[in-house]
C-alpha cells in the first residue's frame, strides 16, 4: 500500500507540475510577444518637447509681437493655494509644510519646533522679498496666486482627480532682466517654495499701435483643456496639438484669428529610462503671421487723428482711421482711439475693464456699430441709379421738406440750418450738396427690400470679413418683419435702424472706388485667400456720376467736404453727420453728440486707398470735424505709398 | 569523514546536492542582477552568498547526524519552537508583523524553523501508530497541526500556515490514514471556507465596507440596513488579504484594481515577456525599472522567467524534480517508517512551496508572501530547506538495520519479487 500510495504522491505532484508548466507555455509562449510589448511600452516613457509661438509682423517685417525670453519667479501651488478647505487638501498642505519645516530646521541649523514656529514668517518674508526684488506688487501676485489656483481646480475637475500641477511651482512674478534673475537666485535660500526658471513672455514693442489688431494673449479654457483630456488615450502625435493648462492662448485679434498658425506644434521624444532615445519628432515653431497694415503708417495716422486744425492735439479724441488699398483690399491702417498698452495690459486690467466711459478694449474701427449718416448717399445713388428709380439727368427738387404738409418732419439740413432750400439737383448735385430729400426720395421710391439688399451687396449685413474675433456685422431692419413706412427713407441718408463700423463704410466706398466690384477687406497676409468678391453690376456711367458728386463734395466751394481740399491730391469724399444716442453709464449720460464721419477715396483718377474718419460724439459736423483729419490722412498716404512708387501719377 | 562523502556521493544523494547548489547559485546571480537594476538593495548579494554558505554548513551538519536521533529530540525541539513563536508574538513587531527575533548579526524567523521541527514532530508521533486509521484517530496529529498554526497565523502569516496543512495532509496519506476520512476532512474544511456568513454593513467601518463589496456572495438591504453575505475565512481576515485575494480574482478583468492586481501584472507580464530563450541583460535590467516590488525574494521566478524565458523556467522546474525524485526514491528505498515520513513530509512541504511560489508569480495562486526554497533572498528560509534536504541525504544514507543482510540485494535495488514484497509488508507498518 505505502508504494501504491507512493507512486499516487508522485503522479500529484507531476500533475501539478505540468499544470503549472501549462500556465508558464501560457503566458510565455503564447502571450509572450503581447507580454513583451506591454513591457516595453511600460519601459518608454514620451515627453514633450515645447514650441515657440509665431510672431505677428506688419507687411513690411516689422515686429508687432513676439515671445520674449525672461525668467519666472515660481512658487510652489502650495504656498499660493494655503491649507485649503478640503481634508485632502489640508493634508496634502501639511505634508508639503513639514517638508519645508524640516528644510528651514536643517538650514538654520534649529529644532523642528522652531522651525514650524517660523514658517508663517518664511513664507511672509518670501512674499516681501519677492515683492522688494521683481518689482510687482503684493497684489498682482496675489493676483496671479488666485488665477493659478482657480486654472488647476478647472483642471483637477475636469481630469476628475489630482492633477501634477498641484505638486509643481508656478510662476507669479516675471524678471525681465540677468542681474535680477541674479539677486533673486542669491535670496532663494532664504525663501521657502520658491524658485527662478527661464520662460518666455509676449512682447509688444510698438505698445500700443494697432493693439486691438494684434490681441491679447490669456489663459487656456475649459473647453481646450476638456478636449485634451478627452485626447488622452490617444497616441502621441495625435495630442501634439493640445493645450496643456499651462499654455496660453489668443483671446482678440490676430492672435485669436491666427490661433492654429501662431501656436506651432511641440515636439515628442520617445525614449527608455536608461536615457537611449527611440524616437524624436522636432517642435514646430509657428511660423510668422504678417497682417496687412504697416506700422509707421499706422503711427503716422493714429498722429493725425488726434491732431486740431491749429496743430494741437486732442487726447480725449475717440474714433477710428481704417485705410484700405482699393486695387487688393488689402487694410493699410486700421486706428482706433482710445488705445491701450498691451505690455501693461495684465497691470492695469481693472484700470482698463472699469473704464465704461471711454471703453479702450473695444476697437472703434471694426468693433462698434454707429449710424453711418449721409456717408451712405453715395451708395443709396449707386442703388438708386441702378434700379432705375432715378435717372441720370433726373432733377429732384428739395424744397427742405419732404412731405408738403410736414414741414416739421423729413427735412434737409439746408432748411434746419439755414432755413434754405437747394431747389432741384440731379443726383451729383445731390452728392455734392448732400441732399436729404434727393435721397429720402429715392428711398422713398427703392422701398425698404431693395434697399436693405443693397445695402447688403456693399457689405453691411454681415461681418466686413477680415476675421478678426470682435468683427461685428452691420445691423439693418428686417424686410421681412413689419416696419414704419418712413424707415427706408430715414435708412437712405444713413439714420435709423442702421449702423455698422467705420471698416463697413470705408469698404463700401472702396467697391465705388473700385468700380462696383465689392470685396471683403484682407488683414492677414497668410488668409489673403478667404476673400469674396463679389460683382454688384453697376454701370461705369453710374460710377462715374457717383465718383463724381464725390469729386465735388471736397473739391467745389459749395461741397459739404471742402475741408478735406487739398491742392496737391484729388481727393473724393462723403461727409456725415449721424444724430447718435448718448452714452450713458448707470443711467448717467457721460458722452453726447453725433457720429461725424468722412470718407473717401484718392486719388480721383485712378483711385489708390478707400478711407472712412469717424469721430464719436463730436459736437461739430462731418465736414468740420473730419475733413480736416482726412485731408491729413490722404496726405500721409500719398507720401507713404508714394515713397514706394504706388500713388499713381497725376495726369 | 570519508563516509560522509561517500553518504554524499551515492546515486540519491549527490543529485540533491547539485540540485541544491545550482539553485543556490541561480539565487545568489539573481539577486546580483536585481541589484544592478535597483541599487536600494545593494550589499544584499553578498549576504545571500554567507547565507549560502551558512547554509551548506547547516546542511552537512544536518547529514551527520543520525536522523533516528534527531528524531528522537523532536518532541523537545518542536516545544523549544512553539516558545519561540509565543516569543516573537510578544516582542516589537517589525513591518507591522511578528515575525522575526532580531539579533544583532541576523534575524530568526520562528515560522521557518517550525516548518521543520513539525515535521519532525509529526514524523515521530506517526511512526508507530495504527489508530489513525480510524476518524478519531486524526485528532491528534491535528491538534498537533493547530498549535502552530494558530500561533504563526496571528503573527500574522497566512502563507507558511497554509503549508502545514497539505503537508499534513500528504504524511497522513503517506502514513496510512484512510482515504475517504481524508477526503471527508478536506470537504468539511472546503465547506468552512466558503461558508456564507451574513454581516451588517452597518457595523463595519467605512474602509472595510468598500472593502468586503465585491468578494460578496450576495449583497442588499433588508429593512432598512445594509447586508452582505461572505465566505466565513474573509471575516478574520486582513483587509490586505482580502485585496489580495480580489485581485488575484479579477486578474484577467480589463479594470483590476489597482494596486492589488499591480503586483501580479507586473510579475506576469514580466515573466511572459521571457518568451521562450529569455531577454538579454540590458533589456532585463531596464524591464526592472519598473520595479516589481519584492522582486528579489517572493517574485523572483518572475525574474528567472524574465531572464531566461520559458526554457529557463522549465529548467528550474527540472532542478526540482531531480529533488523529488530523488526524494521519492529515498521514501521507496527506506524502510524505517520515521524516516520515510520525515522524508514525505520534507517533499510535501517542499512542494507546497514551490507550488504556491511559482502559481502565485502566475496568477495561479493568489499572492501569499512564499519564497521560493533555495532561490530567494532570505537566510531563514535557506537554512530550513538546506537543513530539510540534509535530512532527506541523512535518511537515504541510513538503512535500518536488519538482522540480517537483505537477500537479492546485489540485484537492482528497486524490484524486489512480489511475495517477498508482500511479506515486508505485512511486517512492518506501512
Amino acid at each position: 500500500m505505502y508504494k501504491r500510495r507512493l507512486k499516487i504522491f508522485l503522479i500529484l505532484m507531476a500533475v501539478a507540475e505540468a499544470v503549472l508548466i501549462g500556465r508558464l507555455a501560457q503566458l510565455q509562449l503564447i502571450h509572450g510577444e503581447l507580454y513583451r510589448r506591454q513591457a516595453e511600452s511600460l519601459l518608454a516613457y514620451e515627453e514633450l518637447l515645447p514650441t515657440g509661438r509665431g510672431r505677428i509682423l506688419d507687411r513690411r517685417g516689422n515686429v508687432l509681437a513676439e515671445d520674449k525670453a525672461c525668467y519666472d519667479f515660481c512658487l510652489h501651488y502650495r504656498m499660493l493655494k494655503g491649507p485649503g478647505a478640503t481634508e485632502a487638501d489640508r493634508k496634502a498642505y501639511r505634508r508639503w509644510a513639514d517638508g519645508w519645516i524640516k528644510r528651514i530646521a536643517r538650514r538654520e541649523n534649529i529644532t523642528l519646533d522652531r522651525a514650524k514656529e517660523l514658517l508663517p514668517e518664511r513664507m511672509e518674508r518670501t512674499w516681501r522679498l519677492a515683492e522688494t526684488i521683481t518689482g510687482g506688487t503684493r497684489n498682482e501676485m496675489a493676483r496671479a496666486a488666485e488665477e493659478i489656483v482657480g486654472r488647476v481646480e478647472t483642471w483637477r475637475r475636469i481630469v476628475g482627480g489630482p492633477v501634477k500641477e498641484e505638486y509643481l511651482s508656478h510662476p507669479v512674478a516675471s524678471v525681465q532682466d540677468e542681474e535680477t534673475k541674479v539677486r533673486l537666485q542669491g535670496c532663494l535660500d532664504r525663501m521657502v517654495g520658491a524658485s527662478v526658471r527661464p520662460s518666455h513672455r509676449r512682447s509688444y514693442p510698438f505698445k500700443e499701435l494697432a493693439c486691438h489688431l494684434i490681441g491679447l494673449l490669456g489663459p487656456v479654457g475649459e473647453d481646450e483643456l476638456a478636449r485634451t483630456r478627452r485626447n488622452r488615450s490617444l497616441p502621441i502625435d495625435a495630442r501634439l496639438g493640445d493645450y496643456l493648462p499651462e499654455d496660453r492662448r489668443g483671446l482678440s485679434g490676430a492672435e485669436k484669428l491666427c490661433e492654429g498658425m501662431l501656436r506651432g506644434r511641440r515636439g515628442y521624444r520617445r525614449r527608455r529610462r536608461t536615457g537611449e532615445i527611440l524616437e524624436e519628432v522636432p517642435a514646430r515653431t509657428g511660423p510668422d503671421v504678417h497682417l496687412t497694415i504697416d506700422a509707421d503708417l499706422q503711427r503716422a495716422l493714429a498722429r493725425v487723428f488726434r491732431r486740431r486744425p491749429d496743430g494741437t492735439e486732442d487726447r480725449q479724441r475717440c474714433g477710428a482711421v481704417v485705410v484700405i488699398d482699393v486695387p487688393s483690399g488689402e487694410v493699410l491702417a486700421m486706428v482706433s482711439q482710445p488705445t491701450y498698452d498691451p505690455n501693461e495690459y495684465r497691470r492695469r486690467l481693472r484700470a482698463l475693464t472699469g473704464d465704461r466711459v471711454d471703453l479702450p478694449l473695444i476697437a472703434r474701427a471694426f468693433a462698434a456699430r454707429y449710424p453711418p449718416g449721409s456717408t451712405v448717399k453715395p451708395l443709396v445713388a449707386v442703388a438708386g441709379l441702378t434700379s432705375g428709380v432715378i435717372h441720370p439727368g433726373e432733377e429732384i427738387y428739395c424744397r427742405g421738406y419732404l412731405l408738403p404738409n410736414a414741414p416739421d418732419r423729413f427735412r434737409c439740413w439746408i432748411w434746419l440750418q439755414y432755413h434754405r432750400t437747394h431747389g432741384p439737383l440731379e443726383v451729383v448735385g445731390a452728392l455734392e450738396h448732400s441732399c436729404n430729400i434727393f435721397f429720402y426720395t429715392v428711398g422713398r421710391r427703392l422701398r425698404l427690400r431693395r434697399l436693405h439688399d443693397w445695402f447688403a451687396a456693399f457689405g453691411f449685413a454681415d461681418r466686413p470679413g477680415t476675421g478678426l474675433p470682435g468683427e461685428r456685422s452691420g445691423s439693418l431692419p428686417d424686410p421681412n418683419a413689419p416696419h414704419d413706412a418712413g424707415v427706408p427713407w430715414h435708412l437712405a441718408i444713413g439714420q435709423g435702424p442702421i449702423s455698422v463700423t467705420p471698416l463697413h463704410v470705408a469698404n463700401a466706398i472702396a467697391t465705388i472706388a473700385r468700380g462696383g466690384q465689392f470685396r471683403t477687406p484682407v488683414l492677414v497676409r497668410e488668409l489673403a485667400g478667404r476673400q469674396r468678391r463679389r460683382d454688384l453690376k453697376v454701370s461705369p456711367e453710374t460710377i462715374r456720376l457717383v465718383q463724381e458728386g464725390m469729386y465735388r463734395v471736397v473739391n467745389s466751394s459749395s461741397g459739404t467736404g471742402r475741408a478735406a481740399r487739398d491742392y496737391e491730391i484729388e481727393i473724393c469724399g462723403k461727409t456725415g453727420t449721424a444724430k447718435t444716442t448718448p452714452r450713458r453709464v448707470d443711467g448717467r449720460i457721460v458722452r453726447s453728440g453725433d457720429t461725424a464721419w468722412f470718407a473717401g477715396f484718392a486719388p480721383y483718377r485712378n483711385p489708390r486707398i478707400a478711407f472712412a474718419v469717424m469721430v464719436e460724439y463730436s459736437d461739430k459736423g462731418g465736414g468740420p470735424t473730419c475733413g480736416p483729419i482726412a485731408r491729413q490722412v490722404v496726405r500721409t498716404c500719398r507720401d507713404y505709398l508714394a515713397a514706394q512708387g504706388a500713388w499713381p501719377s497725376a495726369r | 569523514m570519508l563516509a560522509r562523502i561517500r553518504l554524499l556521493l551515492r546515486p540519491t544523494s549527490w543529485p540533491i546536492v547539485a540540485a541544491m547548489l545550482t539553485l543556490m547559485a541561480l539565487g545568489v546571480f539573481g539577486v546580483r542582477a536585481a541589484e544592478q537594476a535597483d541599487p536600494s538593495l545593494s550589499g544584499k548579494p553578498l549576504r545571500q552568498a554567507v547565507y549560502v554558505a551558512v547554509s551548506l554548513l547547516a546542511f552537512f551538519i544536518a547529514t551527520t547526524v543520525h536522523y533516528k536521533r534527531i528524531g528522537r529530540a523532536s518532541y523537545p525541539l518542536f516545544a523549544v519552537n512553539l516558545a519561540l513563536l509565543v516569543l516573537v508574538l510578544q516582542l516589537a513587531p517589525i513591518r507591522h508583523s511578528h515575525r522575526w527575533i532580531n539579533l544583532k548579526l541576523f534575524q530568526v524567523q520562528p515560522s521557518e524553523l517550525a516548518k521543520l521541527t513539525y515535521i519532525l514532530a509529526l514524523a515521530w508521533y506517526l511512526r508507530y501508530r495504527r489508530n489513525y486509521r480510524r476518524l478519531v484517530g486524526l485528532i491528534p496529529p491535528f491538534v498537533l497541526t493547530l498549535i502552530p498554526a494558530g500561533l504563526i497565523l496571528i503573527e500574522p502569516d497566512l502563507g507558511t500556515t497554509l503549508l502545514l496543512i497539505p503537508t499534513l495532509f500528504f504524511m497522513l496519506f503517506m502514513a496510512g490514514a484512510k482515504i475517504k476520512h481524508l477526503l471527508a476532512i478536506a470537504a468539511v474544511a472546503a465547506a468552512l471556507m466558503f461558508f456564507p456568513v451574513p454581516q451588517s454593513l452597518s457595523d463595519l467601518g467605512g474602509a472595510e465596507a468598500a472593502g468586503s463589496a465585491p468578494l460578496a456572495y450576495w449583497r442588499g438591504a433588508i429593512g432598512g440596513k445594509e447586508y452582505v453575505v461572505r465566505a466565513a475565512p474573509l471575516l478574520f481576515m486582513y483587509p490586505r488579504q482580502v485585496g489580495r485575494i480580489r485581485g488575484w480574482l479579477s486578474q484577467s478583468g480589463a479594470v483590476t484594481a489597482g494596486d492589488e492586481a499591480y503586483q501580479l501584472r507586473r510579475s506576469k507580464m514580466i515573466l511572459g515577456a521571457g518568451g521562450l530563450g529569455g531577454n538579454d541583460h540590458l533589456e532585463q535590467m531596464n524591464f526592472w525599472f519598473w520595479k516589481l516590488p519584492d522582486d528579489h525574494t517572493d517574485f523572483i521566478y518572475s525574474v528567472i522567467g524574465g531572464q531566461w524565458g520559458f526554457l529557463g523556467c522549465v529548467g528550474v522546474m527540472l532542478l526540482y524534480l531531480v529533488i523529488f525524485v530523488c526524494g521519492v526514491e529515498i521514501a521507496s528505498l527506506t524502510h524505517d517508517p520515521f524516516g520515510r515520513l520525515l522524508v514525505i513530509g520534507v517533499l510535501a512541504m517542499l512542494f507546497s512551496q514551490i507550488f504556491i511560489n511559482v502559481g502565485m508569480t502566475m496568477g495561479v495562486m493568489p499572492i501569499t508572501g512564499m519564497t521560493l526554497p533555495l532561490v530567494s533572498y532570505g537566510g531563514s528560509s535557506m537554512v530550513v530547506n538546506a537543513v530539510a534536504l540534509g535530512l532527506l541525504v541523512n535518511v537515504g544514507g541510513h538503512r535500518p538495520i536488519l538482522l540480517g543482510r537483505r537477500p537479492f540485494e546485489y540485484r537492482q535495488r528497486h524490484k524486489h519479487p512480489p511475495d517477498y514484497e508482500r511479506m515486508l509488508g505485512g511486517s512492518q507498518t506501512a
